[in-house]
Protein backbone atom coordinates (compact mmCIF):
# COMPACT_ATOMS: atom_id res chain seq x y z
CA UNK A 1 0.00 0.00 0.00
CA UNK A 2 1.48 3.54 -0.81
CA UNK A 3 1.52 6.10 2.06
CA UNK A 4 0.07 9.61 1.52
CA UNK A 5 2.50 12.31 0.30
CA UNK A 6 2.33 15.85 0.67
CA UNK A 7 2.60 16.96 -2.73
CA UNK A 8 -0.60 15.39 -4.06
CA UNK A 9 -4.45 16.37 -4.98
CA UNK A 10 -6.45 15.20 -2.20
CA UNK A 11 -10.23 14.99 -2.70
CA UNK A 12 -12.69 16.78 -1.30
CA UNK A 13 -15.70 18.66 -0.71
CA UNK A 14 -15.21 22.11 0.21
CA UNK A 15 -15.43 25.23 -1.37
CA UNK A 16 -11.64 25.24 -2.07
CA UNK A 17 -11.79 21.67 -3.96
CA UNK A 18 -14.75 23.29 -5.72
CA UNK A 19 -13.71 26.69 -6.60
CA UNK A 20 -13.02 27.35 -10.26
CA UNK A 21 -9.13 26.36 -10.74
CA UNK A 22 -8.85 30.10 -12.38
CA UNK A 23 -9.86 32.17 -9.73
CA UNK A 24 -8.33 29.76 -7.04
CA UNK A 25 -4.81 30.77 -9.19
CA UNK A 26 -5.52 34.13 -8.39
CA UNK A 27 -6.45 34.13 -5.16
CA UNK A 28 -3.52 32.42 -4.43
CA UNK A 29 -1.15 34.75 -6.21
CA UNK A 30 -2.87 37.85 -4.23
CA UNK A 31 -2.46 36.07 -1.16
CA UNK A 32 1.13 35.27 -2.05
CA UNK A 33 1.64 39.09 -2.56
CA UNK A 34 0.35 40.14 0.24
CA UNK A 35 2.85 37.41 2.65
CA UNK A 36 5.77 39.03 0.90
CA UNK A 37 4.35 42.76 1.16
CA UNK A 38 3.28 42.47 4.58
CA UNK A 39 4.65 43.80 7.79
CA UNK A 40 4.77 42.20 11.23
CA UNK A 41 2.08 43.83 12.65
CA UNK A 42 -0.18 42.22 9.59
CA UNK A 43 1.83 38.77 9.59
CA UNK A 44 0.04 37.39 12.84
CA UNK A 45 -3.67 37.81 11.50
CA UNK A 46 -2.66 36.61 8.12
CA UNK A 47 -1.02 33.97 10.07
CA UNK A 48 -4.27 32.78 12.08
CA UNK A 49 -6.21 32.57 8.73
CA UNK A 50 -3.53 30.61 7.15
CA UNK A 51 -4.18 28.03 9.77
CA UNK A 52 -7.83 28.59 9.62
CA UNK A 53 -8.11 27.57 6.26
CA UNK A 54 -5.65 24.65 6.58
CA UNK A 55 -7.79 23.29 9.48
CA UNK A 56 -11.28 24.42 8.20
CA UNK A 57 -10.15 22.42 4.50
CA UNK A 58 -9.52 18.74 6.80
CA UNK A 59 -6.20 18.96 5.48
CA UNK A 60 -4.22 15.74 6.11
CA UNK A 61 -1.39 17.12 8.91
CA UNK A 62 0.59 13.72 9.49
CA UNK A 63 1.94 14.14 6.13
CA UNK A 64 2.69 17.84 6.71
CA UNK A 65 4.68 16.70 10.11
CA UNK A 66 6.22 14.04 8.23
CA UNK A 67 7.92 16.41 5.83
CA UNK A 68 8.22 19.61 7.75
CA UNK A 69 12.22 17.89 8.96
CA UNK A 70 13.10 18.69 5.09
CA UNK A 71 11.67 22.09 4.92
CA UNK A 72 12.87 23.02 8.08
CA UNK A 73 16.71 22.36 6.54
CA UNK A 74 15.98 24.70 3.87
CA UNK A 75 14.50 27.64 6.12
CA UNK A 76 17.54 26.79 8.75
CA UNK A 77 19.62 27.93 5.85
CA UNK A 78 17.98 30.70 4.52
CA UNK A 79 17.60 31.89 7.92
CA UNK A 80 21.57 31.61 8.54
CA UNK A 81 22.64 33.34 5.33
CA UNK A 82 20.38 36.20 6.99
CA UNK A 83 21.88 36.27 9.78
CA UNK A 84 25.19 36.50 8.95
CA UNK A 85 24.79 38.43 6.01
CA UNK A 86 22.83 41.18 7.10
CA UNK A 87 24.97 44.33 8.10
CA UNK A 88 23.76 45.86 11.84
CA UNK A 89 24.36 45.68 15.35
CA UNK A 90 26.90 42.74 15.90
CA UNK A 91 24.99 40.21 18.54
CA UNK A 92 27.86 37.45 19.00
CA UNK A 93 30.78 36.35 16.46
CA UNK A 94 31.84 33.25 15.15
CA UNK A 95 35.17 33.27 13.73
CA UNK A 96 34.88 35.29 11.40
CA UNK A 97 31.09 34.87 10.80
CA UNK A 98 29.17 38.03 12.97
CA UNK A 99 25.77 37.15 13.46
CA UNK A 100 23.97 40.92 14.13
CA UNK A 101 20.18 41.49 16.14
CA UNK A 102 19.39 42.92 12.53
CA UNK A 103 19.86 40.14 10.46
CA UNK A 104 18.21 37.52 13.06
CA UNK A 105 14.81 39.96 12.57
CA UNK A 106 15.57 39.67 9.08
CA UNK A 107 16.25 35.65 9.19
CA UNK A 108 13.24 35.64 11.48
CA UNK A 109 10.86 37.35 9.23
CA UNK A 110 11.80 35.65 5.73
CA UNK A 111 11.39 32.12 7.89
CA UNK A 112 7.70 33.13 8.64
CA UNK A 113 7.31 34.08 4.70
CA UNK A 114 8.29 31.21 2.79
CA UNK A 115 6.73 29.10 5.66
CA UNK A 116 3.13 30.83 5.16
CA UNK A 117 4.06 30.50 1.11
CA UNK A 118 4.69 26.88 1.90
CA UNK A 119 1.04 26.54 3.75
CA UNK A 120 -0.67 28.34 1.17
CA UNK A 121 1.12 26.49 -1.74
CA UNK A 122 0.16 23.06 0.07
CA UNK A 123 -3.74 24.02 0.20
CA UNK A 124 -3.49 25.24 -2.94
CA UNK A 125 -1.48 21.86 -4.70
CA UNK A 126 -4.15 19.67 -2.05
CA UNK A 127 -6.98 20.68 -3.11
CA UNK A 128 -6.29 21.22 -7.26
CA UNK A 129 -6.79 18.40 -9.36
CA UNK A 130 -3.57 18.42 -11.94
CA UNK A 131 -6.22 17.94 -14.72
CA UNK A 132 -7.94 21.28 -13.79
CA UNK A 133 -4.87 23.15 -13.22
CA UNK A 134 -3.54 21.64 -16.71
CA UNK A 135 -6.53 23.05 -18.15
CA UNK A 136 -6.10 27.21 -16.61
CA UNK A 137 -2.28 26.87 -18.02
CA UNK A 138 -3.78 26.20 -21.34
CA UNK A 139 -6.94 28.59 -20.82
CA UNK A 140 -4.18 31.41 -19.32
CA UNK A 141 -1.79 30.66 -22.64
CA UNK A 142 -4.28 30.51 -25.28
CA UNK A 143 -4.62 34.35 -26.02
CA UNK A 144 -0.84 34.86 -26.23
CA UNK A 145 0.68 34.00 -29.88
CA UNK A 146 3.12 31.72 -31.17
CA UNK A 147 2.90 30.07 -27.18
CA UNK A 148 1.78 26.23 -28.00
CA UNK A 149 -0.75 26.40 -25.08
CA UNK A 150 -2.01 22.72 -25.17
CA UNK A 151 2.28 21.21 -25.46
CA UNK A 152 2.88 23.78 -22.20
CA UNK A 153 0.05 22.59 -20.03
CA UNK A 154 0.49 19.19 -21.06
CA UNK A 155 3.81 19.89 -19.79
CA UNK A 156 2.66 21.55 -16.37
CA UNK A 157 0.18 18.86 -16.10
CA UNK A 158 2.69 15.99 -16.12
CA UNK A 159 5.25 18.16 -13.82
CA UNK A 160 2.64 18.04 -11.51
CA UNK A 161 1.47 14.56 -11.48
CA UNK A 162 5.35 13.81 -11.50
CA UNK A 163 5.94 15.40 -8.38
CA UNK A 164 4.46 12.69 -6.05
CA UNK A 165 5.97 10.08 -8.16
CA UNK A 166 9.46 11.27 -7.95
CA UNK A 167 8.81 11.55 -3.44
CA UNK A 168 7.53 8.29 -4.05
CA UNK A 169 10.73 7.00 -5.85
CA UNK A 170 13.01 8.53 -3.41
CA UNK A 171 11.01 7.32 -0.64
CA UNK A 172 11.29 2.79 -2.04
CA UNK A 173 14.62 3.35 -2.55
CA UNK A 174 15.70 4.73 0.76
CA UNK A 175 13.60 2.10 2.40
CA UNK A 176 15.11 -0.37 0.56
CA UNK A 177 18.37 0.87 1.27
CA UNK A 178 17.25 1.15 5.06
CA UNK A 179 15.97 -2.53 4.81
CA UNK A 180 19.82 -3.61 4.13
CA UNK A 181 21.43 -1.87 6.92
CA UNK A 182 22.60 1.48 4.84
CA UNK A 183 20.56 4.16 7.27
CA UNK A 184 22.81 7.36 6.64
CA UNK A 185 21.04 10.27 5.10
CA UNK A 186 24.42 12.70 4.98
CA UNK A 187 24.95 13.90 2.03
CA UNK A 188 28.73 12.13 0.54
CA UNK A 189 29.52 10.67 -2.97
CA UNK A 190 28.60 7.49 -1.50
CA UNK A 191 24.81 8.89 -0.83
CA UNK A 192 25.05 10.33 -3.92
CA UNK A 193 26.10 6.88 -5.80
CA UNK A 194 23.38 4.60 -3.82
CA UNK A 195 20.66 6.84 -3.36
CA UNK A 196 20.24 9.63 -6.09
CA UNK A 197 21.14 7.36 -8.81
CA UNK A 198 19.40 4.41 -8.29
CA UNK A 199 16.32 6.78 -7.74
CA UNK A 200 16.87 8.92 -10.99
CA UNK A 201 17.14 5.47 -12.72
CA UNK A 202 13.42 4.56 -11.49
CA UNK A 203 12.38 7.85 -11.91
CA UNK A 204 13.49 7.59 -15.13
CA UNK A 205 11.87 4.17 -15.82
CA UNK A 206 8.51 5.29 -14.31
CA UNK A 207 8.38 8.29 -16.81
CA UNK A 208 8.64 5.79 -19.84
CA UNK A 209 5.75 3.41 -18.07
CA UNK A 210 3.88 6.67 -17.81
CA UNK A 211 4.28 7.58 -21.17
CA UNK A 212 3.41 4.16 -22.43
CA UNK A 213 -0.02 4.03 -20.20
CA UNK A 214 -0.99 7.22 -21.73
CA UNK A 215 0.06 6.27 -25.43
CA UNK A 216 -1.88 3.38 -24.81
CA UNK A 217 -4.80 5.15 -24.02
CA UNK A 218 -4.76 7.54 -26.84
CA UNK A 219 -3.54 10.16 -25.14
CA UNK A 220 -3.28 13.41 -27.25
CA UNK A 221 -3.34 17.02 -27.17
CA UNK A 222 -6.69 18.01 -28.07
CA UNK A 223 -8.99 16.42 -25.62
CA UNK A 224 -11.95 16.80 -23.16
CA UNK A 225 -10.83 19.41 -20.56
CA UNK A 226 -12.09 20.25 -17.21
CA UNK A 227 -14.84 22.56 -17.42
CA UNK A 228 -14.45 25.78 -16.05
CA UNK A 229 -17.53 27.99 -14.22
CA UNK A 230 -17.53 31.43 -12.41
CA UNK A 231 -20.44 31.68 -9.66
CA UNK A 232 -20.90 33.62 -6.40
CA UNK A 233 -18.34 31.38 -4.80
CA UNK A 234 -15.49 32.83 -7.21
CA UNK A 235 -16.88 36.29 -7.09
CA UNK A 236 -16.60 36.03 -3.20
CA UNK A 237 -13.24 34.18 -2.97
CA UNK A 238 -11.67 37.35 -4.93
CA UNK A 239 -13.13 39.76 -3.15
CA UNK A 240 -12.00 38.69 -0.08
CA UNK A 241 -8.18 37.82 -0.81
CA UNK A 242 -8.38 41.26 -2.94
CA UNK A 243 -9.18 42.73 0.52
CA UNK A 244 -6.89 41.08 2.36
CA UNK A 245 -3.88 42.11 0.20
CA UNK A 246 -5.42 45.87 0.16
CA UNK A 247 -5.68 45.59 3.95
CA UNK A 248 -1.90 44.47 4.14
CA UNK A 249 -0.87 47.35 1.88
CA UNK A 250 -2.75 49.85 4.12
CA UNK A 251 -1.55 48.36 7.11
CA UNK B 1 -10.66 -9.39 -35.24
CA UNK B 2 -6.99 -9.57 -35.01
CA UNK B 3 -4.83 -10.73 -37.26
CA UNK B 4 -0.55 -10.72 -37.24
CA UNK B 5 1.45 -11.49 -40.96
CA UNK B 6 4.90 -12.78 -40.40
CA UNK B 7 5.27 -9.84 -37.50
CA UNK B 8 9.25 -9.58 -36.68
CA UNK B 9 10.38 -7.28 -34.24
CA UNK B 10 13.96 -6.71 -32.46
CA UNK B 11 15.03 -4.23 -29.50
CA UNK B 12 18.36 -3.78 -31.11
CA UNK B 13 19.66 -6.16 -29.02
CA UNK B 14 21.03 -8.28 -32.11
CA UNK B 15 18.00 -10.62 -31.33
CA UNK B 16 14.94 -11.10 -32.51
CA UNK B 17 12.19 -10.98 -29.68
CA UNK B 18 9.56 -11.61 -32.33
CA UNK B 19 10.15 -13.21 -35.78
CA UNK B 20 8.03 -14.28 -38.16
CA UNK B 21 4.42 -14.58 -36.15
CA UNK B 22 1.32 -15.41 -38.01
CA UNK B 23 -2.18 -16.05 -36.18
CA UNK B 24 -5.46 -14.88 -36.59
CA UNK B 25 -8.36 -14.31 -33.50
CA UNK B 26 -11.95 -14.13 -34.92
CA UNK B 27 -14.13 -11.43 -33.10
CA UNK B 28 -15.74 -12.03 -29.68
CA UNK B 29 -12.68 -15.00 -28.83
CA UNK B 30 -10.80 -15.16 -26.01
CA UNK B 31 -7.05 -16.15 -26.56
CA UNK B 32 -4.48 -17.16 -24.63
CA UNK B 33 -1.00 -16.24 -25.36
CA UNK B 34 1.12 -18.24 -23.33
CA UNK B 35 5.04 -18.75 -22.69
CA UNK B 36 8.01 -18.77 -20.66
CA UNK B 37 9.57 -15.61 -19.00
CA UNK B 38 10.96 -14.02 -22.26
CA UNK B 39 9.42 -15.38 -24.95
CA UNK B 40 7.94 -12.68 -26.43
CA UNK B 41 4.30 -12.35 -24.66
CA UNK B 42 4.48 -8.68 -23.48
CA UNK B 43 6.07 -7.47 -26.93
CA UNK B 44 3.60 -9.48 -28.78
CA UNK B 45 0.78 -7.48 -26.87
CA UNK B 46 2.15 -3.97 -27.32
CA UNK B 47 2.19 -4.58 -31.20
CA UNK B 48 -1.26 -5.56 -31.04
CA UNK B 49 -1.93 -1.81 -29.50
CA UNK B 50 0.31 -0.22 -31.48
CA UNK B 51 2.70 0.73 -28.34
CA UNK B 52 5.05 -1.06 -30.74
CA UNK B 53 5.53 -1.51 -34.71
CA UNK B 54 6.81 -4.53 -36.04
CA UNK B 55 10.04 -4.73 -38.45
CA UNK B 56 8.73 -7.17 -40.43
CA UNK B 57 5.28 -8.06 -41.61
CA UNK B 58 2.18 -6.10 -40.42
CA UNK B 59 -0.90 -6.41 -37.09
CA UNK B 60 -4.41 -5.63 -38.42
CA UNK B 61 -7.34 -4.68 -36.26
CA UNK B 62 -10.68 -4.76 -37.35
CA UNK B 63 -9.04 -4.76 -40.91
CA UNK B 64 -6.66 -1.57 -39.69
CA UNK B 65 -2.96 -1.70 -40.08
CA UNK B 66 -1.54 -0.38 -37.01
CA UNK B 67 1.30 1.13 -39.22
CA UNK B 68 -1.30 3.12 -41.15
CA UNK B 69 -4.03 4.01 -38.75
CA UNK B 70 -2.16 3.89 -34.85
CA UNK B 71 -4.58 6.19 -33.54
CA UNK B 72 -7.94 4.10 -35.39
CA UNK B 73 -6.34 0.83 -33.70
CA UNK B 74 -5.63 2.53 -30.21
CA UNK B 75 -9.06 3.74 -30.08
CA UNK B 76 -10.29 -0.47 -30.74
CA UNK B 77 -7.83 -1.41 -28.99
CA UNK B 78 -7.71 -1.23 -24.82
CA UNK B 79 -4.47 -2.83 -22.98
CA UNK B 80 -3.87 -3.70 -19.48
CA UNK B 81 -0.50 -3.84 -18.27
CA UNK B 82 1.32 -6.10 -16.37
CA UNK B 83 2.13 -3.60 -13.62
CA UNK B 84 -1.26 -1.93 -12.75
CA UNK B 85 0.76 0.97 -11.39
CA UNK B 86 1.92 1.76 -14.16
CA UNK B 87 -1.20 2.26 -16.01
CA UNK B 88 -2.65 4.67 -13.31
CA UNK B 89 -2.49 8.54 -14.34
CA UNK B 90 -5.20 9.63 -12.26
CA UNK B 91 -5.39 11.09 -8.78
CA UNK B 92 -8.36 9.73 -8.06
CA UNK B 93 -10.16 6.63 -8.93
CA UNK B 94 -12.84 8.25 -10.99
CA UNK B 95 -10.13 10.56 -12.55
CA UNK B 96 -8.39 7.41 -14.32
CA UNK B 97 -10.80 6.03 -15.58
CA UNK B 98 -12.19 9.37 -17.06
CA UNK B 99 -8.48 9.71 -18.86
CA UNK B 100 -9.75 7.59 -21.31
CA UNK B 101 -12.46 8.69 -22.53
CA UNK B 102 -11.18 12.14 -22.50
CA UNK B 103 -8.93 11.49 -24.98
CA UNK B 104 -11.73 10.08 -27.11
CA UNK B 105 -13.04 14.00 -26.97
CA UNK B 106 -16.23 12.94 -25.86
CA UNK B 107 -18.77 15.67 -24.14
CA UNK B 108 -18.14 15.45 -20.42
CA UNK B 109 -21.81 14.04 -19.58
CA UNK B 110 -21.13 11.61 -21.42
CA UNK B 111 -17.86 10.55 -20.05
CA UNK B 112 -19.45 10.83 -16.85
CA UNK B 113 -22.03 8.20 -17.54
CA UNK B 114 -19.25 5.97 -18.57
CA UNK B 115 -17.23 6.68 -15.63
CA UNK B 116 -20.08 5.66 -13.50
CA UNK B 117 -21.44 2.30 -15.33
CA UNK B 118 -17.37 1.26 -15.62
CA UNK B 119 -17.14 1.45 -11.79
CA UNK B 120 -20.08 0.03 -10.56
CA UNK B 121 -19.09 -3.09 -13.46
CA UNK B 122 -16.01 -3.79 -11.48
CA UNK B 123 -17.18 -2.89 -8.23
CA UNK B 124 -15.33 0.33 -7.38
CA UNK B 125 -17.93 3.20 -7.39
CA UNK B 126 -17.62 3.67 -3.60
CA UNK B 127 -13.93 4.42 -3.80
CA UNK B 128 -14.36 6.26 -7.27
CA UNK B 129 -12.85 9.92 -4.60
CA UNK B 130 -10.30 7.64 -3.52
CA UNK B 131 -6.21 8.02 -4.78
CA UNK B 132 -5.71 5.12 -6.83
CA UNK B 133 -2.21 4.27 -5.27
CA UNK B 134 -4.22 3.31 -1.98
CA UNK B 135 -6.12 0.54 -3.64
CA UNK B 136 -5.23 -2.90 -2.79
CA UNK B 137 -3.59 -4.88 -5.73
CA UNK B 138 -6.64 -6.54 -6.64
CA UNK B 139 -8.46 -3.54 -6.92
CA UNK B 140 -5.74 -1.83 -9.10
CA UNK B 141 -6.06 -4.20 -11.56
CA UNK B 142 -9.98 -3.97 -11.38
CA UNK B 143 -9.27 -0.35 -11.75
CA UNK B 144 -7.14 -0.48 -14.88
CA UNK B 145 -10.25 -2.58 -16.55
CA UNK B 146 -12.47 -0.50 -15.51
CA UNK B 147 -9.94 2.60 -17.44
CA UNK B 148 -10.30 0.20 -20.42
CA UNK B 149 -14.11 -0.30 -20.49
CA UNK B 150 -14.82 3.18 -20.61
CA UNK B 151 -12.98 3.68 -23.49
CA UNK B 152 -15.11 0.88 -24.63
CA UNK B 153 -12.86 -0.89 -26.83
CA UNK B 154 -13.31 -4.05 -29.22
CA UNK B 155 -10.48 -5.49 -28.51
CA UNK B 156 -9.16 -5.87 -24.70
CA UNK B 157 -5.15 -7.08 -24.53
CA UNK B 158 -4.63 -8.15 -21.09
CA UNK B 159 -0.53 -8.55 -19.82
CA UNK B 160 -0.24 -11.21 -17.12
CA UNK B 161 -3.52 -9.82 -15.33
CA UNK B 162 -3.50 -12.52 -12.32
CA UNK B 163 0.09 -12.28 -11.46
CA UNK B 164 0.37 -11.23 -7.85
CA UNK B 165 -3.34 -11.70 -7.20
CA UNK B 166 -4.75 -13.58 -4.27
CA UNK B 167 -7.86 -16.05 -4.35
CA UNK B 168 -10.37 -13.20 -4.60
CA UNK B 169 -8.31 -10.85 -6.68
CA UNK B 170 -8.04 -13.69 -9.48
CA UNK B 171 -11.84 -14.10 -9.12
CA UNK B 172 -12.58 -10.72 -9.49
CA UNK B 173 -10.72 -10.40 -12.18
CA UNK B 174 -11.81 -13.30 -14.41
CA UNK B 175 -15.19 -12.12 -13.79
CA UNK B 176 -14.14 -8.95 -15.71
CA UNK B 177 -12.89 -10.88 -18.58
CA UNK B 178 -15.17 -13.12 -18.95
CA UNK B 179 -17.84 -10.04 -18.83
CA UNK B 180 -15.87 -8.52 -21.29
CA UNK B 181 -16.44 -11.50 -23.44
CA UNK B 182 -19.71 -11.88 -22.80
CA UNK B 183 -20.17 -8.39 -24.44
CA UNK B 184 -18.16 -9.16 -27.26
CA UNK B 185 -14.71 -7.89 -26.90
CA UNK B 186 -12.38 -9.81 -28.23
CA UNK B 187 -9.90 -10.79 -25.73
CA UNK B 188 -5.95 -11.90 -25.82
CA UNK B 189 -4.51 -13.19 -22.83
CA UNK B 190 -0.52 -13.42 -21.98
CA UNK B 191 0.41 -15.83 -18.76
CA UNK B 192 2.27 -18.84 -18.16
CA UNK B 193 -0.40 -20.20 -15.43
CA UNK B 194 -2.98 -21.77 -17.26
CA UNK B 195 -4.36 -22.96 -14.58
CA UNK B 196 -6.76 -20.03 -13.65
CA UNK B 197 -8.59 -19.63 -17.52
CA UNK B 198 -7.45 -22.26 -19.72
CA UNK B 199 -10.85 -23.70 -19.22
CA UNK B 200 -12.57 -20.40 -20.61
CA UNK B 201 -10.24 -19.92 -23.93
CA UNK B 202 -11.68 -20.49 -27.16
CA UNK B 203 -7.53 -20.25 -28.61
CA UNK B 204 -4.38 -21.14 -27.48
CA UNK B 205 -1.15 -19.35 -28.77
CA UNK B 206 2.30 -20.31 -27.44
CA UNK B 207 5.31 -18.55 -27.88
CA UNK B 208 8.73 -19.96 -27.84
CA UNK B 209 11.90 -17.59 -28.16
CA UNK B 210 9.81 -15.03 -29.77
CA UNK B 211 8.19 -17.51 -32.58
CA UNK B 212 4.52 -18.72 -32.53
CA UNK B 213 5.14 -22.95 -32.00
CA UNK B 214 1.25 -23.73 -31.88
CA UNK B 215 -1.95 -22.19 -31.88
CA UNK B 216 -5.02 -24.11 -31.97
CA UNK B 217 -8.54 -25.31 -29.37
CA UNK B 218 -6.22 -25.28 -25.33
CA UNK B 219 -7.02 -29.11 -25.58
CA UNK B 220 -5.00 -29.83 -28.49
CA UNK B 221 -1.64 -27.42 -27.48
CA UNK B 222 -1.66 -28.69 -23.97
CA UNK B 223 -0.21 -31.47 -24.26
CA UNK B 224 3.79 -31.27 -24.49
CA UNK B 225 3.98 -27.57 -23.51
CA UNK B 226 5.97 -28.13 -20.56
CA UNK B 227 8.84 -28.55 -23.21
CA UNK B 228 8.68 -24.89 -23.59
CA UNK B 229 8.44 -23.70 -20.12
CA UNK B 230 4.65 -23.55 -19.52
CA UNK B 231 3.30 -25.55 -16.54
CA UNK B 232 0.41 -27.89 -17.85
CA UNK B 233 -3.13 -27.49 -15.60
CA UNK B 234 -2.74 -29.75 -12.67
CA UNK B 235 -6.36 -31.12 -13.68
CA UNK B 236 -5.36 -32.02 -17.82
CA UNK B 237 -1.77 -33.73 -16.35
CA UNK B 238 -4.20 -36.02 -14.63
CA UNK B 239 -6.22 -36.78 -17.24
CA UNK B 240 -9.30 -34.70 -15.08
CA UNK B 241 -11.53 -32.05 -16.41
CA UNK B 242 -10.20 -28.32 -15.55
CA UNK B 243 -12.43 -26.52 -13.44
CA UNK B 244 -13.22 -23.37 -13.57
CA UNK B 245 -11.66 -20.52 -10.71
CA UNK B 246 -14.92 -19.31 -10.39
CA UNK B 247 -16.72 -22.22 -9.36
Amino acid sequence: MAELNLFGYCHGRTFAHRLDVRWKLACLLMLTSAVMTAKPAAMGPLSFGAILLWTGLRLPLKPFSRELPVFLLFLVFVFSVRAVSTSGDPWFSWGVLHVTREGVWEGGRMVWRLLMILVLGLIFITTTRPADLKAAVQWLLRPIPLVPEQKAATMVGLLVRFIPVLHQQIEETRSALAARGAVSRRPSLRHIRTVVLPTMRRVVLAADQLSLAMMARGYQEKRTESDFYTGPVEVLALISTGAILVGTLIV
Amino acid sequence: MIRLENVGFSYGNGQWSLKDVSFAVPAGELAIVAGANGSGKTTLLRHINGLLLPEEGRVLVDGLCTRKALGEVRRRVGMVFQHADAQIVGETVSEDVAFGPENLCLPRPEIDGRVREALDAVGLSHKRHQRPHLLSGGEKRRLTIAGIMAMRPKVVVLDEPFSSLDLFGVQQVLRQILSLKASGCTILVTTHDLDKIIIHADRLLLLHEGRLVAAGPPDHILPGIEQFGVREPDATRCGMPVRSWLN
